[in-house]
């Protein structure tokens, strides 16, 4: 079976943050792009700047992106489909058939652009990995902890 | 018990609590034993569990009910001490039972997916994550009352930023002045450095490619001075590519005295002042 790569971009906020949310408490924070995608330094887990649990990175994905993932996906199908029949539809319908193939295409989802919105969250940098985090301002920095190296703020 | 060492314990914490949240059907047993090792036998740890469940009557089978027909209910108890008593029960009793295992117990609840290693995460994720979020935050309130007795201790020292010093700065206060003499001189760093990229086209006596390895770097610490956060690493790495410019050209730098109005002087002056920035991020 053969696989294929869908890529789709999401507009950070003013200063490039993506929104992602936790696994385990479903708390929302943000991530600098510039961070999460430098190939100098690369990361496989995140841990909850809330409360500190990590998981593989993946898992911290927004519920807006996998929404978008699962829409592209879809409509991917649909295309794919709608290619098949059309061609086996022309195949029946030649001249020389007996047989007549009628079939009406399946629809496509409309998909949103992803774009994170300015939010009162305020922003933290780890002294440790030196990457930013931003987060509620009111949870206190007592109880933050980096999502990269997981150390306290 | 300091502050470093209960950082280093929440995240050493954290970490096991994780890799047991995450468990699959190959290592849920492992992590198991290793969780309870762990809260166990750390001091701390052990006497936040003890303090709360100590003189609390409860059987941990009434919240994790046991029918006889195999399968198992959760029925968490209103109670807080009595919750974290059955967890910790539980956990003792799954991991003392030679004929119990994590998944065996996973299997006994009524779960919407069939996949074993969501059955096995959301299993624990029920059964044992009241427990990992206590640890939790009970240590972050130990956090907050040594932040709050450091706040209360070091009241009585004073951190005195000066930038430029004219006569002497006196001033009576009780408690400790600690003061330190700090260059705040951005706009100056930013103008040596205006002035050194001017000068380097001056210098014959350099090949190109290396007066263009120091441009980049110089550029790097002019980008990362306008920053609003500049980034420690990369201003550090610049520093060592003009300190390795500075080491290895310092005779064709003295020479050029001659053309321009620069000198190694304002290289190292630069360095010195870049090396001070980077101390304060």
């Amino acid at each position: 079976m053969s696989s294929e790569n869908l890529t789709f971009t999401i507009q950070g906020d003013s200063e490039g943050y993506i929104t992602f949310e936790c696994p385990f408490c479903g708390s929302e924070f943000k991530l600098q792009a510039d961070d999460f995608q430098n190939e100098d330094e690369p990361f496989d887990e995140i841990f909850c700047p809330y409360c500190g649990l990590a998981k593989n990175k993946n898992e911290f994905l927004s519920s807006d992106v996998i929404e978008k993932a699962q829409a592209l996906a879809y409509n991917y199908m649909v295309e794919e489909i709608n290619k098949t029949f059309n061609k086996m539809k022309r195949s029946f319908n030649s001249s020389k058939s007996i047989i007549k193939m009628e079939f009406k295409p399946l629809k496509k989802v409309t998909t949103k652009e992803l774009k994170d919105k300015d939010t009162t969250e305020v922003e933290f940098t780890c002294d440790c990995c030196e990457r930013r985090v931003k987060v509620l301002y009111c949870v206190g920095k007592s109880k933050i902890f980096c999502p990269y190296c997981g150390v306290d703020l | 018990m300091n502050r470093v060492e209960l950082r280093k314990l929440s995240l050493e914490f954290r970490r096991i609590s994780s890799n047991f949240l995450n468990s699959v059907d190959d290592n849920a047993d492992v992590n198991l034993s290793r969780f309870l090792k762990f809260i166990n036998e750390n001091e701390l740890i052990k006497s936040f569990i003890e303090q709360k469940i100590s003189g609390v009557e409860y059987d941990f089978k009434e919240c994790f009910g046991f029918g006889v027909n195999g399968w198992a209910s959760f029925n968490p108890p209103e109670d807080e001490s009595c919750h974290i008593k059955a967890l910790y029960d539980y956990l003792m009793f799954i991991h003392n039972d030679n004929n119990v295992n994590v998944e065996r117990q996973a299997m006994r609840y009524c779960w919407s997916n069939r996949k074993i290693n969501v059955i096995i995460q959301n299993f624990i994720d029920m059964a044992f994550k009241p427990l990992i979020d206590f640890i939790n935050d009970q240590l972050s309130m130990e956090m907050i009352v040594l932040d709050e007795e450091d706040k209360t201790n070091g009241s009585n020292t004073f951190i005195q930023n000066i930038e430029t010093v004219n006569g002497s700065a006196n001033q009576q206060i009780n408690g400790t002045i600690n003061t330190y003499n700090t260059f705040e001189n951005v706009e100056g760093i930013l103008n040596t450095i205006d002035k050194l990229f001017m000068s380097l086209s001056e210098i014959k006596s350099i090949c190109s490619d290396d007066k263009d390895d120091v441009k980049d770097d110089l550029e790097v610490v002019q980008e990362q001075l306008k920053l609003q956060s500049p980034k420690k690493k990369r201003l550090s790495k610049a520093l060592e590519g003009i300190k390795r410019f500075v080491k290895e050209f310092s005779m064709e730098l003295g020479v050029s005295l001659a053309t321009t109005a620069i000198n190694v002087t304002d290289w190292n002056f630069l360095i010195q002042q870049v090396e001070q920035f980077i101390e304060k991020l």
